[in-house]
């Protein structure tokens, strides 16, 4: 199947494309699904390096489970964001005490552009804060402010239940607005209001 | 909640979803690891699903074995056949005391005189 053609084709369909031998599926999924897959382990981890060992080891495992993929059973989404979520869980676990380091600057360096610069500090800002949340908070704000997932879709890619979903991501968000309160004035809010 | 916390939620939904415009690239380097992952894995796919399919081209011998019913089968058939020869030539006293039984009509048993006898045993040391 030519690649163009594949590109409104759902994710289900072409998982279960390439369980059928079609290796051109399996790019357009690459295509589509890595640069998310991607995001969420960097935000979840800040480490880049570590994010992309993350993204690579949850799309092998898709492309393992393909043969046996039922379609219309699961989104393969949720299904991809469940091992991802897994996977840094883990990682996390590992390097526990470690300081997190550094986050990656922002890729759009305006340096003579103050209003640009006042954004990247906040986005920066935000990064930190979301660093600084427990796991379980970070991973339930991310995928419901950033990746949008829905609760219940949250509720599958945590395994827990919607209620608990919604009270992780009610206490992250309010850790945020207090860990950016304490900066209003560095990230130029005073200004704003 | 207070109105200055209203204020800060607006700013703290607004960067969230600047945050999700972010798109994080991925590097040349990994798109081709994965799609080199997905290739490689589709061979082994496909290597397993051509030995399944790939219809059974044994030999003769192989044949007759999956005839029968396969190794199961075999394995049975091996034990009753060498069963079979012990008993024709070792002729152990029960099965002479079953087949006169069943030979000579009016004769009775009980269990027991099918049972092998303790000095049996004994002589096997």
């Amino acid at each position: 199947m030519p690649f163009d053609a594949l590109t409104e084709v759902s994710d289900d369909a072409l998982l279960v494309a390439y369980g059928n031998g079609d290796k051109a599926a399996a790019h357009a999924l690459t295509q589509r699904l890595t640069p998310r897959v991607l995001g969420f382990a960097s935000r979840m981890l800040g480490d880049h390096a570590e994010a992309e060992d993350v993204a690579q080891e949850a799309m092998l495992r898709l492309w393992k489970i393909a043969p046996d993929w039922r379609q219309g059973e699961a989104k393969v989404t949720t299904w991809l964001y469940r091992v991802v979520s897994n996977l840094c869980t883990d990682r996390l676990r590992k390097k526990r005490g470690v300081a997190l380091d550094e986050i990656a600057e922002p890729a759009d360096d305006k340096p003579s552009a103050v209003d640009g610069m006042i954004d990247q500090a906040r986005q920066l800002a935000l990064r930190q804060a979301l660093e600084k949340l427990p796991d379980r908070q970070r991973m339930a704000v991310v995928l419901r402010h950033i990746e949008g997932f829905s609760n219940p879709e949250i509720a599958q890619v945590m395994d827990l239940g919607v209620e608990a979903v919604e009270s992780l991501t009610a206490r992250g968000k309010r850790a945020l607005s207090q860990a950016l309160t304490g900066r209003r004035a560095e990230l130029g809010y005073e200004n704003d209001g | 909640m207070t109105d200055n916390n209203a204020f800060e939620q607006i700013d703290l939904d607004a960067l969230l979803e600047q945050e999700s415009k972010v798109v994080v690239q991925p590097s040349e380097q990994l798109m081709s690891r994965i799609i080199q992952d997905a290739d490689h894995t589709a061979d082994q796919l496909n290597s397993t699903l051509i030995r399944r399919t790939t219809p059974d081209t044994g030999g003769f011998w192989r044949r007759i074995l999956l005839g029968l019913g396969g190794w199961p089968t075999f394995a049975g058939l091996t034990t009753a056949t060498l069963a079979g020869i012990w008993i024709g030539y070792a002729s152990p006293d029960s099965v002479s005391t079953l087949s006169s039984g069943l030979i000579i009509s009016d004769a009775s048993y009980e269990l027991a005189d099918f049972m092998p006898v303790f000095s049996d045993f004994q002589e096997e040391g």
